[in-house]
């Protein structure tokens, strides 16, 4: 019965988000944002800037090479954001459901307690995966129509591994963060922030290396950094590999400007790293969401 | 189908003792002028109700009223003391006594996508209804309060008075035996108000039990065949109207007991 309470509720909950198409729209807000920037001028900056310090270099041509590392470090940012704004919109339900008095509805029909918060998260990370799956493709896609597919298939995988965890990652999170939120009008304001600085903090907008170093140090701590550092390392490896031909001093600059590996505190930070920091993220909030809900069921 | 309901006149919700207090937060403190860090908003409360009549918890705003329903809900747990409902404990069997009940409130939580064919056997199923009579029982109902020939509009283009309808409805999609309603008419018009109390009547013909708590003395008087006055989380007076209110009107003996119990005029 429980089993099958949570599936009706997790579905419920994914169809209200769904059909709000609002909801949708602003949940990817941050990631259209970072695709109108880079569209509208980011993107001329960075390419026009990384040409100019490689003819310094005396290195002429490969201007293809920095296109694909520009719109592949772009797709990157994107697809970061995604994976962290649609779970907090996700996330919209429970505070609509507790301001309306649903969840004391939900809580009053005969199935266990967990089930309802457990419903929540699911659907969460559900919404998550469905609509992340889609900027995921639309990513791919864009790669691929612009000529400039060098993903090879551990790359295609490693981004889908990376999009899953770091969706279930920031969800644990996310659905623990709002818990403790009860009006409508307070969750409006910290989607709004969140929304607005996200693409800063993960250095979607920018690199994380144009910062000060105390803000560099900061960002550090947030685990949509490493959700980002995974996404480029994937989808920017084959375009850095082309970079490398021409330079490969040049390239391992890039690295490190573009934050493919994070320098924190004196270790290095490289892809497994960035996993298990992910899957840690997930596990500790997992344990403080239960934590919680055991908390409230005593008050 | 009538798999819940007790005996005819039997007890079905006995409050024994009911203690609950709430720490203040320093918002709530301001609000009511006080700088104790804890309210008592249930202190000792016993009492019964039985199959087949209404039953009404009356009191003025904080008196303790929703805290109790909402113990008997399952939704809070009591510090001391504890309620049964159709025999089961509310602290040591908290899911039968869900299957037992229905909650409502006058606050419409429909979500306007949904239509309420949709939300009566999302509800069911929730509840654990099997699917045949769950159809059944939405046919019955749906036909006993009108809501056949909306079943497949969208809440959103649904009447006030409608919605109210739909939203009862899905309170008592299991057939409960007891339903429990915080404050029925507050804040609403005076037409839904209607479509409300005539829900609760026509339920109590049903043979449900009903646990209101309200603090307006006509709704008292037209629905219910007795009544707890509860002021300070404390029972004040208890039974039949007749035996309450003896020659007085509801409204004047409430402020005798509320003068009685807190020694103050209004």
């Amino acid at each position: 019965m429980n089993g099958y309470a949570l599936w009706l509720l997790t579905r419920r909950n994914l169809k209200i988000f769904l059909k709000d198409r609002a909801n949708v729209f602003f949940s990817l807000l941050a990631p259209l944002i970072v695709l109108a920037l880079y569209v509208l001028f980011l993107g001329r900056i960075q390419e026009d800037g990384l040409l100019a310090v490689l003819e310094g270099m005396g290195i002429q041509g490969g201007g293809d090479q920095i296109a694909a590392f520009s719109d592949s470090w772009m797709l990157a940012g994107c697809m970061s954001c995604a994976c962290i704004t649609v779970p907090l919109c996700a996330c919209g339900i429970m505070i609509q459901d507790k301001a309306r008095g649903i969840t004391q509805d939900l809580f009053i029909s005969p199935v266990a307690r967990w089930v309802t918060p457990a419903a929540y998260f699911c659907s969460v990370v559900a919404a998550g995966l469905a609509i992340g799956a889609i900027v995921l493709a639309v990513c791919f896609v864009w790669l691929a129509a612009s000529g400039m597919w060098l993903l090879s298939l551990p790359d295609v995988l490693g981004c889908i591994g990376a999009f899953i965890l770091s969706v279930i990652s920031s969800s644990t999170l996310l659905v623990f963060v709002v818990s403790f939120f009860r009006s409508q009008g307070a969750f409006t304001a910290l989607n709004i922030i969140l929304g607005t600085v996200v693409g800063f903090l993960i250095g979607a907008y920018m690199p994380i290396s144009y910062f000060p170093d105390a803000v560099q140090k900061f960002t550090y701590f947030i685990p949509g950094s490493y959700t980002a550092g995974l996404f480029r390392n994937f989808m920017m490896r084959g375009a850095l590999e082309e970079i490398a031909q021409l330079s490969p001093a040049f390239a391992e600059g890039l690295r490190s400007e573009f934050s493919l590996t994070f320098d924190f505190f004196g270790a290095e930070v490289g892809i497994s790293a960035m996993f298990v920091v992910l899957a840690a993220v997930a596990a500790v909030f997992a344990g403080l969401n239960v934590l919680a809900a055991v908390l409230r069921k005593k008050a | 189908m009538e798999p819940h309901l007790p005996a005819e006149g039997a007890e079905v919700v006995r409050a024994e003792n009911l203690r609950k207090t709430f720490t203040l937060s320093r918002k709530q403190q301001r609000l009511e002028r006080t700088a104790l860090t804890r309210k008592v908003a249930v202190d000792g409360l016993s009492f019964s109700a039985y199959r087949g009549e209404i039953y009404g918890l009356l009191g003025p705003n904080g008196a303790g009223k929703t805290t109790t329903l909402r113990i008997l809900s399952t939704l809070i747990s009591p510090d001391s003391g504890d309620a049964f409902v159709c025999g089961h404990s509310v602290t040591r069997e908290p899911h039968k006594v869900r299957d037992a009940i229905g909650f409502m409130t006058s606050e419409l939580k429909l979500e306007n996508f949904f239509t309420p064919s949709y939300l009566f056997d999302f509800f069911g199923a929730m509840h654990g209804v099997e699917k045949g009579a769950l159809a059944a029982r939405k046919a019955e109902l749906f036909e006993r309060f009108g809501i056949d020939r909306f079943a497949e509009v969208k809440v959103r283009d649904l009447s006030t008075g409608m919605l109210q309808k739909v939203s009862l409805v899905i309170s008592i999609v299991h057939d409960p035996a007891v339903v429990i309603f915080d404050e029925p008419t507050n804040g609403l018009d005076v037409l839904t108000a209607k479509v409300v109390t005539d829900f609760l009547l026509e339920l109590k013909a049903m043979g449900k039990s009903i646990l209101l708590s309200t603090h307006i003395f006509s709704l008292v008087e037209k629905l219910c065949d007795r009544v707890g006055v509860i002021i300070d989380g404390k029972m004040a007076a208890d039974g039949t109207l007749g035996d309450v209110c003896g020659d007085m009107t509801l409204e004047d003996r409430f402020f005798e007991i509320y003068r009685t119990v807190k020694g103050e005029t209004v």
